[in-house]
């Protein structure tokens, strides 16, 4: 994945921006003037490297999909929205992350938007959360480790999950069970980690969700100590488990996402787009290669293929 | 580790004890944080960097992160924090000598330093160059060193260890970087870099300089300060401050697109002094000068068909040691190493000069494939081809033969060329070096991984070599790695052990063979958990046909003399307690023999610790804080001086980030407590000629800025 990042970044709290913007505002209505294509404006938290990557690889993948013009604008926690939204009137806002959502909601906007980079699936917005789809996961997973039969996932609240919404159908058609415990605390979940893994053997996985499923450093370690000893999967939605030993995980394509939201981006200048949600499904995988080999599962050319990070054995 | 039983005991304990994975932050940094697991994964996903990968060896990897949290401005600052390697110092230049597991030489031919993969070697005396001049850190995107042998792989001279040094390339992401210090000794440092893409060419250019008056700690005595007692002279600069001054440019371009790379560097060094003498006689105004400039064209390809990646490489580097003015051996006033010739008692009143310059070419052409499309091998193999050339030898001098009258100079008289004639110092020549080698990594289990490696090497000067290594590493555990090696070197012999003419001291030797070493070595990795790992490793080596200067008619002359053994323990482990501290530390032992006279091969430490704190005790404010022990160093067989003192120094690194938005500060400050610590001079026939050893730089305080978006 190597991109540029080549989109006119504002920075709105800063005297030269301030200075720059009548030219900005003339030169761009200008060129609107005598265009009639569409104009998004990508809104997104204005962080340090490497987090600023994350937002411009989704912005470039935007800018390249959406049918039209569009601006990048790095919002920093005291930047006001609603002057750039004035200034540009877009057709339609792309905003990243929950603290660009915040700024501009606190702005009292009235231009359509697109949500991205967020994780809480509750937003009635168009747009696309960074949790992965069940089925992509589980997919991934069939992959690489087509003797599994059982997944066991431990869930932190009962009630509709769009971590593993749909995950159960999905796995059947395939021949495979899943097994969901519910959690209400980490003791709980210690003790119910601990049943499955008395009872369980090398066709059996664990999934552990991106909230963490209760998961932490100690339970992982003794989850990973005993599906080592049982030739277990583990796997997760969260890549820094793939580098303590589990199998595998996901992690989201920030390109190829930032193209899919600008598609809802045009869907919703056609006024097309739902407002909801959708979970990721443009991901890439990251496999243990350490892990992978002691399980037996041999990283062919044709699984390679399949895989964007490996991590090497030690 | 059969079942899994997690009683109430150890469930409350991991309850309570334990770092949890941060979430429910409203900040967009926590989110992602907690997305992708942490800070070091985001670079990962995000192709900032990528993951690490080692060699099935000993070996290690520094980052630049790693780099800027201690402060480091040369590479030999990042070096010395290695277990079981120690720089110590030759009175020449001051430069370095890499000292793996006790296997100590003062021109250090023993390892192998690369840039990007292409050794820096030089024909003359087999290191970087006698103007070495230190290498700066600010280009660089991370240092790998393996120690132990290398030679299945690389070839000639990787032997004691080797260190590859990689600089940051062109990925086609967009940075710019500009910093500067400034600080002791008249201390200036400045770089910039940028990288980014030129249409679909992605680009990489970096500019790096440093001037500086250098350190000026003091030596009591010298050369000349023995030839003073024979002669009755008393010409010697000593006790005076070693010559440390130099100013330097390093610059680095590469240009990528699709599988190709272009590279060009140079490394200039300029006005630079000679430490403690060329001729371990301190002199005043001596100043040597290096441009040594590189170019490379590579070209990869991982599917040139399903199973089979190809990387095709040429490159070129062309050195220099250029002396700028007269180079004096012996200062004014001395009767130079002659005083047993029938013209003492005369003494030479500009001092006796010798002006020796080296100009070399360094061709190299490789090609290497790796096929996997057997199951459980992967197979690689690759052949190449090395020109070097020693194009030209010029010297001036004012001892020695006159090649005009053939009579001999006296003192008094001028100073003469006597490049191109028979009594300049070294002849001209040429190497040429074929080789291939081979490897199989077979997976012949789950748990268990061998790689075999064989490399035959052809030298047109003297002759083949085979060496092969093994390595065989079980995945023991989920967290114990354990890797058992052996490996066989060799190191080619120097220019100037075998081309040497005219030296009144030294003679060159064109029937030496090379050197050779093999190597055993037991290592065990064990991650502790999420956040604490450790290193133990023991290694025995056997060293043969050391190139040794014994006596012989006309002076000494190089031969394969020597032996050594040695063995050894290196201990490392990483604890990160809490977020905001990392706590690294390292212990190395060995002990070494030379096994001519069953004495301790002497001058390398047999004992090293180092500990180092990383914290950030406020938001944006790191600070690190090093120390390093360095113990035990005996003297050589025959020389009749205390063993040198131990010392430890401790430096400390304080750093704001975003003081000012992309600015960061920084105060670097090097041996806070002003140690006066030494490395080990050279015993000779005549005594150690510089008898209190060579000092390493008193305390010095560096302030940095740096910008970056």
């Amino acid at each position: 994945m190597k991109t540029r990042f080549s989109g006119s970044k504002i920075h709105w709290g800063s005297m030269s921006s301030r200075l720059l913007l009548p030219f900005i505002i003339v030169m761009f209505s200008g060129l609107s003037s005598e265009s009639v294509s569409a104009e998004l404006m990508v809104l997104y938290p204005d962080v340090k490297g490497p987090f600023s990557k994350v937002f411009e690889d989704i912005s470039m993948g935007a800018k390249e999909r959406f049918n039209g013009n569009t601006t990048l604008l790095a919002l920093d926690e005291k930047d006001n929205a609603l002057t750039p939204l004035d200034a540009k009137k877009p057709d339609v806002v792309l905003v990243l992350g929950k603290r660009s959502l915040d700024i501009l909601n606190a702005a009292d906007n009235h231009v359509p938007l697109v949500l991205g980079a967020v994780n809480d699936s509750h937003f009635a917005y168009p747009g696309i959360l960074m949790i992965p789809d069940p089925e992509v996961v589980l997919d991934r997973l069939l992959m690489l480790a087509p003797r599994v039969k059982r997944v066991h996932v431990v869930q932190k609240n009962k009630g509709e999950d769009i971590q593993i919404k749909g995950a159960s159908e999905y796995l059947a058609k395939r021949g495979v069970q899943l097994i969901i415990d519910h959690a209400v605390d980490i003791r709980d979940a210690a003790s119910l980690y601990a049943r499955i893994l008395d009872n369980a053997n090398s066709s059996d996985a664990v999934w552990i969700l991106q909230d963490g499923s209760y998961v932490n450093s100690a339970i992982f370690s003794l989850l990973l100590d005993v599906a080592w000893s049982k030739n277990l999967v583990v796997f997760s939605s969260n890549p820094i488990h793939v580098k303590h030993g589990a199998l595998f995980a996901v992690y989201p394509d920030n390109k190829k996402m930032g193209a899919s939201l600008g598609e809802i981006a045009n869907q919703v200048v056609r006024k097309e787009a739902e407002s909801s949600m959708r979970p990721l499904r443009d991901v890439l995988v990251a496999v243990n290669e350490r892990t992978g080999n002691h399980l037996g599962i041999s990283l062919s050319n044709d699984v390679r293929g399949k895989v964007d990070l490996i991590l090497p054995a030690r | 580790m059969g079942g899994f039983s997690m009683n109430k005991v150890v469930i409350g304990s991991i309850i309570f004890s334990l770092t949890h994975i941060c979430l429910g932050d409203d900040s967009t940094d926590m989110d992602l944080m907690s997305l992708y697991g942490g800070e070091e994964f985001i670079s990962i996903a995000t192709g900032i960097t990528q993951p690490i990968a080692k060699a099935p060896a000993v070996a290690s990897v520094i980052t630049a992160e790693e780099i800027r949290r201690i402060g480091a401005r040369d590479i030999d600052d990042v070096l010395e924090t290695i277990p079981g390697l120690h720089v110590a110092r030759d009175s020449q230049g001051h430069n370095p000598i890499y000292t793996f597991r006790g296997i100590y030489a003062n021109f250090n031919p023993q390892v192998l330093v690369l840039i990007n993969g292409i050794p820096i070697t030089n024909l003359f005396r087999g290191d970087r160059n006698v103007v070495w001049g230190g290498m700066p850190v600010n280009s660089i995107s991370k240092i790998e060193v393996i120690r132990g042998p290398g030679s299945a792989l690389y070839g000639a001279d990787a032997f004691a260890g080797v260190i590859n040094i990689v600089t940051e390339d062109a990925d086609g992401s967009e940075k710019f970087e500009a910093g500067a210090r400034y600080g002791t000794y008249n201390t200036k440092e400045y770089w910039a870099s940028k990288k980014g893409l030129i249409g679909n060419v992605a680009f990489y250019a970096s500019l790096e300089g440093q001037k500086t008056d250098g350190f000026n700690e003091k030596i009591g005595s010298d050369a000349q300060s023995v030839l003073d007692q024979y002669t009755f002279t008393n010409a010697s600069l000593a006790p005076g401050s070693v010559n440390m001054q130099r100013e330097n440019y390093d610059g680095r371009l590469e240009f990528a697109y699709k599988g190709f790379i272009w590279r060009a560097g140079i490394q200039s060094r300029n006005n630079a002094g000679d430490g403690a003498g060329v001729a371990e006689a301190l002199s005043v105004d001596n100043r040597l000068s290096s441009q040594r400039v590189n170019t490379d064209l590579a070209y990869e390809n991982k599917n040139v068909t399903e199973n089979l990646s190809l990387k095709v490489q040429a490159s070129y580097l062309q050195t220099t040691q250029e002396v700028d003015g007269d180079l004096i051996l012996y200062p004014a006033g001395s009767t130079g190493p002659f005083f047993a010739m029938p013209y003492f008692p005369s003494v030479y009143p500009d001092g006796v000069i010798g002006s020796p310059e080296i100009y070399e070419r360094h061709s190299r052409f490789n090609v290497s494939s790796f096929y996997s499309g057997l199951d459980k091998h992967e197979i690689g193999f690759g052949a190449g081809y090395y020109y070097g050339d020693l194009y030209k030898v010029k010297e001036s001098k004012n001892y020695g033969i006159n090649p005009e009258t053939f009579g001999l100079l006296l003192p008094g008289d001028p100073v003469v060329d006597v490049s191109d004639t028979p009594f300049v110092f070294m002849t001209e020549d040429e190497r040429e070096n074929n080789y291939v080698f081979l490897q199989d990594v077979w997976h012949f289990s789950n748990d268990w991984e061998l790689t075999a490696g064989l490399r035959y090497d052809h030298y047109s000067d003297f002759g083949d070599t085979v060496n092969p290594r093994l390595a065989l590493v079980w995945s023991t555990t989920r967290n114990l790695t354990t890797k058992l090696l052996y490996g066989e070197a060799f190191r080619a012999p120097s220019f100037t052990q075998t081309r040497a003419i005219n030296n009144p001291v030294f003679q060159g030797n064109v029937n030496l063979d090379p050197e050779e070493l093999k190597s055993y070595e037991l290592a065990f990795d064990y991650r502790a958990g999420y956040n604490l790992s450790f290193n133990l490793n023991a290694f025995y080596y056997e060293w043969k046909d050391i190139i040794q200067y014994v006596s012989a008619p006309g002076g000494s002359q190089a031969q394969n003399a020597g032996k050594q053994t040695g063995h050894g323990l290196e201990f490392e482990t990483r604890w990160q307690p809490i977020p905001d501290l990392e706590l690294i530390g390292n212990l190395a032992w060995q002990k070494s023999e030379d096994k001519n006279t069953n004495s301790d091969a002497g001058n390398a430490p047999e004992k090293q610790v180092y500990v180092q704190a990383d914290w950030q005790f406020m938001p944006n404010w790191h600070m690190n804080v090093q120390t390093n022990w360095v113990m035990d160093r005996n003297r050589v067989n025959g020389d009749a001086r205390s063993d040198i003192d131990d010392y430890a120094i401790v430096d400390l690194t304080l750093r704001r980030k975003s003081i000012w938005e992309n600015v960061d500060v920084a105060l670097i400050v090097k041996n806070l407590f002003d140690k006066d610590a030494r490395e080990p001079s050279q015993n000779s026939d005549l005594g150690p000629l510089i008898y209190d050893d060579l000092p390493l730089a008193g305390q010095s305080v560096m302030a940095e800025i740096r910008y970056q978006y």
